[in-house]
C-alpha cells in the first residue's frame, strides 16, 4: 500500500510541476514549488497509514500490550479476578473429575456390562442372601456362567494385624472362592484362594489389597509367601491384588477394605442367616429379563424345598446401576454444590468487571474522542475479559490437577462425603 | 484572525472531497487539492499529505472509488471517482452543514 500511495504522489508531483510549467514557471521553479505544495512527504504518509489503519494482527498485539499494561496497572484487581476466576475453575473441574471417574467411567471389571447384583427382597433392609440358598442358586440356575458372593457384614477395624511393627486394625472382607473369578481379576503377585483353604476352618490365608500392601509392606514383593499374624493366628499371605482393583470403591463406598480371607459355604456358616451379597456373570445370550425370570421362579422352588431356610426372592439388577445407585444422590449434590459456586463465581468477577468500567468511563470517552471506532473499544474491552478468562483458567488448571491428584492419595480413593453409606458389622468377621 | 487560511477538521476535508468529485466526476488527487483550493478562494490551508489521508478514508467507507489512468497531458495518475454510498453520504452531510451554518449563523447574529 505504501507503493501505490509513492507512486500516486510522484504521480501527482509530476503533474503539478506541468501546472506550474504552463503557467510559466521555469523548470526549476516548477518544481521548487511543487514540493513545497507537496508539504511533507513524510507527515503526508503518515497520515496515510493512520487513515488506512493497521491490519488485524497489529491491533490485537496493540490491544494485549495495553491490556497488560492495564491490569498491572489495576494489580489488586487483576490479582482477584484472576484468584477468583482461578479457585472456581479449579474447584469445579476437580469435583467434576471426581464424578467423573466415579459415574461415568465403567467399572474396572472384565466386561462389565455382563456382571449382575443379585439381592434378596426378602431381607430387609440388608438384603442379603444366605449361604445355602446362594448354593442352591448357584447349583440350579442356566443365565449365569458364575455367581460369587462376599460377606454384607464385615466389621470395621475387625481384625487385628499384630508381630511385625505397630498393631494395627484392619478391614477384612471374606470372599466365596470364586469371587474374583467371576469379576475377571486376577492378582497381580501370587494367587487366589483354593477349594483347601475355603473349607470350614481351613489353612488360614489372606490376599492383600494394593493399598495396604504399598503402605504396610511398602510394596514389597518378597511378602507373598510369607505370614502375618492376625488375630493372634498366624496366616499366610498368598497373593496382592493389583492397584486397579479396589473393592471398596465399587461395593462399599467410603470404606477401605485392607484383606481378603476365603468366606466357607457351608452348613457352618449357614447358620447365621442371610449374609451374602451376591453378585454374577451372566453367560453370552442370556439377558438381565431371562434371569431375572428365571430366578423368581427358582427362588420360590429353593424355599418351597428348603422351609428351614430364610426366605429367598432374588432380584437382579446390573452391578453398574448398583454401584452408581449407591453413590448418584450425593453426587448429584455434589454437581449442584459446585453449579452454584461457579455462579457466585460469575457474579462476582461480573461485579468486579462492571465496577472497573464504571471509573473507566472518562478513559473510553477520550479514546472514542481520539478516533477509535465503537469496534474498537469493543474489541479491546473483549481483550481485557479474555486475558482475565484465561490466567484464571490456567490457574483453574493447575489447581485441578493438584486437587485431584490429592484426591485420588487419599487412602486408595475413599469418598468422604459419602460416609453415611457403610456396611454394617452385625456379625464380626473375626467369627472365622 | 482574518487574514489567515482556515485549518480544516478531518470531517469537513471529507465532505469537500466528495463535493468535488461529485461536480466535476473524475479527478486525481491533485487536481481535487488544486479545486478545493480554488473554489474556497484560497482561504483553505490545504497540505497534500492530508488529501491523501482523506481520499483513503473515504475510499474504506465505499464512498469513492479508485483507478489509476493518464491524464489529458499523458501523464499516469490515480482517478478517483464518486460512487452511489457517497452521493448519498454527501447529501446527507451537505444538508447537516446547511443546518450547522444555519443555526450558528443566528446564534451568533444574537
Amino acid at each position: 500500500m505504501d507503493r501505490d500511495l509513492e507512486s500516486e504522489m510522484a504521480a501527482d508531483f509530476d503533474l503539478a510541476v506541468d501546472e506550474n510549467v504552463r503557467r510559466g514557471m521555469s523548470r526549476e521553479d516548477a518544481r521548487r514549488h511543487a514540493l513545497i505544495r507537496l508539504g511533507g512527504m513524510e507527515s503526508a504518509r503518515e497520515l496515510h497509514r493512520e487513515a488506512r489503519g493497521l491490519p488485524v494482527f497489529d491491533t490485537l498485539l496493540q490491544d494485549l500490550r495495553y491490556t497488560f499494561r492495564n491490569l498491572r496497572r489495576d494489580a489488586g484487581f487483576t490479582t482477584f479476578a484472576i484468584l477468583i476466576a482461578g479457585l472456581g475453575i479449579g474447584a469445579s473441574s476437580t469435583v467434576f473429575s471426581v464424578v467423573n471417574t466415579l459415574l461415568i467411567r465403567p467399572l474396572p471389571f472384565s466386561d462389565p456390562g455382563r456382571l449382575v447384583w443379585i439381592w434378596n427382597g426378602k431381607s430387609t433392609p440388608d438384603r442379603a442372601t444366605q449361604v445355602g440358598n446362594f448354593l442352591d442358586l448357584r447349583d440350579h440356575n442356566k443365565s449365569f456362567s458364575d455367581l460369587g458372593a462376599y460377606n454384607a457384614f464385615t466389621s470395621v477395624g475387625g481384625t487385628k494385624l499384630t508381630g511385625g511393627g505397630e498393631p494395627e486394625r484392619l478391614n477384612s472382607m471374606p470372599v466365596s472362592q470364586n469371587f474374583f473369578s467371576v469379576l475377571g481379576v486376577q492378582p497381580q503377585l501370587g494367587r487366589l484362594f483354593n477349594t483347601d483353604e475355603c473349607r470350614w476352618r481351613g489353612p488360614k490365608v489372606v490376599v492383600l489389597s494394593y493399598g495396604f500392601w504399598k503402605r504396610r509392606f511398602n510394596s514389597n514383593p518378597g511378602i507373598v509367601g510369607r505370614s502375618v499374624i492376625l488375630d493372634d493366628a498366624p496366616a499366610t499371605v498368598i497373593g496382592v491384588m493389583p492397584e486397579s482393583f479396589n473393592f471398596a470403591a465399587v461395593f462399599a463406598p467410603g470404606g477401605r477394605i485392607d484383606l481378603f480371607v476365603p468366606l466357607p459355604l457351608t452348613k457352618e456358616t449357614d447358620a447365621s442367616g442371610n449374609t451374602l451379597a451376591v453378585i454374577g456373570r451372566l453367560k453370552p445370550g442370556a439377558t438381565i429379563q431371562s434371569a431375572q425370570a428365571e430366578f423368581s421362579v427358582l427362588g420360590k422352588e429353593i424355599y418351597a424345598a428348603h422351609h428351614e431356610r430364610n426366605d429367598i426372592e432374588p432380584v437382579l439388577g446390573p452391578l453398574d446401576d448398583h454401584v452408581s445407585g449407591q453413590l448418584r444422590p450425593a453426587l448429584f449434590l455434589l454437581i449442584c454444590a459446585v453449579g452454584v459456586v461457579m455462579l457466585i463465581v460469575c457474579a462476582n468477577l461480573s461485579n468486579l468487571l462492571l465496577a472497573r468500567t464504571a471509573t473507566r468511563q472518562k478513559e473510553m470517552a477520550i479514546r472514542a474522542a481520539l478516533g477509535a471506532g465503537r469496534s474498537r473499544l469493543i474489541r479491546q474491552m473483549l481483550t481485557e475479559s479474555i486475558v482475565l478468562a484465561c490466567c484464571g483458567a490456567v490457574l483453574g488448571l493447575i489447581l485441578a490437577v493438584t486437587g485431584t491428584r490429592i484426591l485420588a492419595h487419599l487412602d486408595g480413593m475413599n469418598i468422604p462425603l459419602l460416609g453415611s453409606v457403610q456396611v454394617d458389622g452385625k456379625l464380626s468377621g473375626s467369627r472365622w | 484572525m482574518p487574514g489567515q487560511k482556515l485549518d480544516l477538521l478531518q470531517g469537513t476535508l471529507d465532505v469537500m472531497v466528495l463535493q468535488t468529485l461529485a461536480s466535476l466526476g473524475s479527478l486525481h488527487g491533485y487536481g481535487i487539492a488544486r479545486r478545493i483550493e480554488q473554489v474556497s478562494g484560497d482561504q483553505v490551508l490545504l497540505n497534500q499529505g492530508t488529501i491523501y489521508a482523506s481520499l483513503v478514508r473515504l475510499q474504506q467507507r465505499g464512498w469513492i472509488s479508485a483507478e489509476w489512468g493518464t491524464s489529458d497531458n499523458n501523464r499516469k495518475a490515480k482517478f478517483y471517482s464518486i460512487t452511489k454510498k457517497g452521493r448519498s453520504q454527501l447529501a446527507a452531510d451537505a444538508a447537516h452543514w446547511r443546518r450547522l451554518a444555519d443555526v450558528m449563523g443566528r446564534v451568533l447574529a444574537t
